[in-house]
């Protein structure tokens, strides 16, 4: 099975990938047909500077706010399960904007920033955060998308942006002589430039190549977002090496697909650091509410097998075991009759029917807690009645009972349920509740029964409940929602307890039972 | 009459009764609707009676013969001795009530009563 998925998705070709997403590849074609265009038609369109210098800038300003949107979003969604590249590439962004910001500045026409402008000095800058740039793609490309060792390791890695900026920033503004010359005005690029500039082509293209990789085994968006991005900053380089005078054709596209690549790269991270964790939210939330739906319908279902083999075993229990016991009663009461006068065989016919009683009595009792046989035969109204004084004189409490309206009749989960519930109830009380009387109130109209157990006990603060989800009233709410109905349990300490259980009744109810 | 559907507590019953001498059995049945269909061709004098029978119930024989031979006298004799139970047959008409387990005694006694009687 395994093997045939992977065949199956290495025969998926190149056209397939790109056909999943068009607007992506509709982009780089267009891009890269404009750039041939450029190209072919020896464009030497050069811009004036009043019109150059405000769209340079504007770009750069565009493309800044782009880079720390990388940096925000990769920083501050930062997870310790999730990928350490993310915040490299965060960091590396960082950085970008930082050093872009000096280029804009520094840029042919611009006033004087700390040392005068030129196009040496915003070309050092400029080369420097694309350089940046194009390490953080790699690094996002093909660093294995494992969690940092330790959290701490992203402040070295912002720290290490910062200095390196810093670096950058004295060399360029102070040291200038220090680097290779990139520009001669009146001739153009040197050829140490051009050369940069392909090597940076290179690095994306690299990235290209990891992020394919990375498409075809995960097949997720947010690596095609980068893979675009990837591409289209490759032809901005190529651009940027071909360009004769700083304000040209080619140096206004190189900056045009920049941002372009920015945007995308911005896309690839808002997807797989924002979005994507909301779509998993989204569809945990969703499984998860299913699994609780499953669960209690099982829930409902196991009640139901319960109840009916409680009732399967108790009817036998009852009638089998009990015909029997009732015979052995009898015989008992034969061999008194017959042997009047001999002391010693009566006495031990009394032992005898003293254990049958026994027998009896106990049998009865669990027969009783299994599944009381006057539920089924006599209704809820006789059952309760039944329990009541059970309970009562197990207990030494009070139970009063007080039925109101038409109750026999109603549906047999219902009736079992209330039953049950009741159960639970009276052994709380019992067991917890030191009452002295309990009232049991089971009131039904047409569409719903109530039952209200109200005890003068010593009660119990909300909280307590809460925190144990004890005194069994856990359960009698679990019943109450699995029947389509409502538990509510009101208490205070010293104040008593009041539960009320209200059930809907869906059948129209029949005459009453026998 | 005897309506019961325990074989071997009819048996038992039966032979009390024999031992008594003072009765003729004039039918054994383990169903509510056999039982009603016997009261109607020949009311009985004595009925003992089950609550849980094969078919039905004890309380439907109860009711008819309360129409048909109001004069019967009633015995149930069951094992469901509940409040509820109790309550619901002396209502419909039965003179005793005895638990198959701890009022066999009882209801042998009330027998011979009546034989005597």
């Amino acid at each position: 099975m395994h093997g045939v998925d992977a065949d199956r998705s290495a025969m998926t070709t190149l056209a397939e990938d790109l056909k999943r997403f068009p607007l992506l590849c509709s982009l780089v074609v267009l891009l890269a047909a404009l750039m041939l265009c450029a190209d072919l038609l020896q464009m030497k369109y050069v811009f004036h500077q009043s019109v150059f210098v405000p769209l340079h800038t504007g770009m750069h300003v565009f493309s800044l706010v782009v880079a720390w949107l990388v940096f925000a979003i990769g920083w501050n969604t930062h997870d310790p399960q999730r990928a350490g590249s993310v915040t490299l590439l965060a960091c590396g962004f960082l950085g970008v904007a930082l050093i872009d910001f000096g280029h804009a500045l520094s840029y042919a026409g611009m006033p004087e920033f700390v040392t005068p402008s030129s196009p040496e000095k915003s070309i050092n800058f400029s080369l420097v955060s694309r350089l940046l740039a194009a390490l953080a793609l790699l690094a996002i490309a093909f660093v294995p998308r494992k969690p940092l060792p330790a959290p701490a390791v992203r402040y070295a890695y912002l720290a290490t942006t910062l200095a390196l900026v810093a670096l950058a920033y004295w060399v360029v503004l102070f040291h200038p002589e220090a680097l290779p010359v990139m520009y001669v005005p009146g001739t153009g690029l040197t050829p140490f430039k051009v050369a940069a500039e392909y090597v940076l082509a290179a690095l994306h293209v690299a990235g290209a190549v990891g992020f394919y990789w990375q498409l075809r085994a995960a097949h997720s968006s947010n690596a095609a977002y980068l893979l675009a991005a990837s591409i289209v900053m490759a032809f901005s380089q190529a651009l940027n090496a071909l360009y004769a005078h700083p304000y040209d054709i080619h140096n206004f596209l190189s900056h045009v697909y920049r941002v372009v690549g920015y945007v995308l790269i911005y896309r690839g991270i808002f997807i797989s650091e924002m979005r994507e964790p909301y779509k998993v939210a989204e569809r945990l939330q969703t499984e998860l509410r299913a699994s609780a739906t499953r669960l209690r319908e099982m829930s409902a279902r196991m009640q139901q097998d319960v109840e009916e083999e409680r009732k399967r075993i108790s009817q036998s229990l009852h009638d089998e075991m009990g015909q029997n016991l009732t015979a052995l009663q009898l015989d008992a009461g034969w061999i008194r009759r017959h042997c009047d006068g001999q002391p010693v065989i009566l006495g031990v016919v009394d032992r005898m029917q003293q254990s049958i009683e026994e027998s009896a009595s106990s049998m009865r009792r669990i027969v009783a807690d299994m599944r009381p046989r006057v539920l089924d035969d006599l209704g809820i109204t006789a059952a309760i009645k039944a329990l009541a004084k059970d309970v009562s004189a197990r207990t030494g409490m009070e139970v009063a009972f007080i039925p109101q309206g038409e109750l026999d009749g109603i549906e047999d989960n219902i009736k079992t349920g209330l039953y049950r519930m009741l159960q639970e109830c009276l052994t709380n009380v019992s067991r917890h509740a030191q009452a002295k009387s309990v009232h049991i109130r089971l009131v039904a109209d047409d569409r719903e029964i109530e039952m209200r157990v109200v005890d003068d006990g010593r009660g119990f603060a909300p909280e307590a409940q809460r925190k144990h989800g004890s005194f069994g009233l856990f359960g009698l709410d679990e019943r109450a929602t699995l029947l389509g109905g409502s538990a509510l349990v009101e208490s205070a300490p010293g104040a008593g307890t009041r539960i009320t259980v209200r059930l809907p009744l869906q059948v129209s109810r029949g005459a009453a039972s026998a | 009459m005897l309506v019961e559907d325990s074989i071997v507590v009819r048996r038992r019953l039966r032979e009390i009764l024999d031992d008594i001498q003072q009765f003729h059995i004039i039918g054994e049945f383990d169903a509510a609707q056999d039982a009603i269909a016997a009261i109607d061709a020949q009311a009985p004098d004595i009925l003992l009676l089950d609550i849980k029978l094969r078919i039905g119930n004890g309380i439907e024989v109860l009711r008819h013969v309360r129409r048909q031979a109001p004069a019967a006298k009633v015995i149930v004799f069951s094992q469901h001795d509940d409040a509820g139970y109790r309550e619901q047959f002396e209502q419909a008409g039965a003179q005793y009530f005895f638990n198959k387990t701890h009022e066999t005694g009882k209801l042998v006694a009330t027998l011979s009563q009546l034989a005597a009687g």
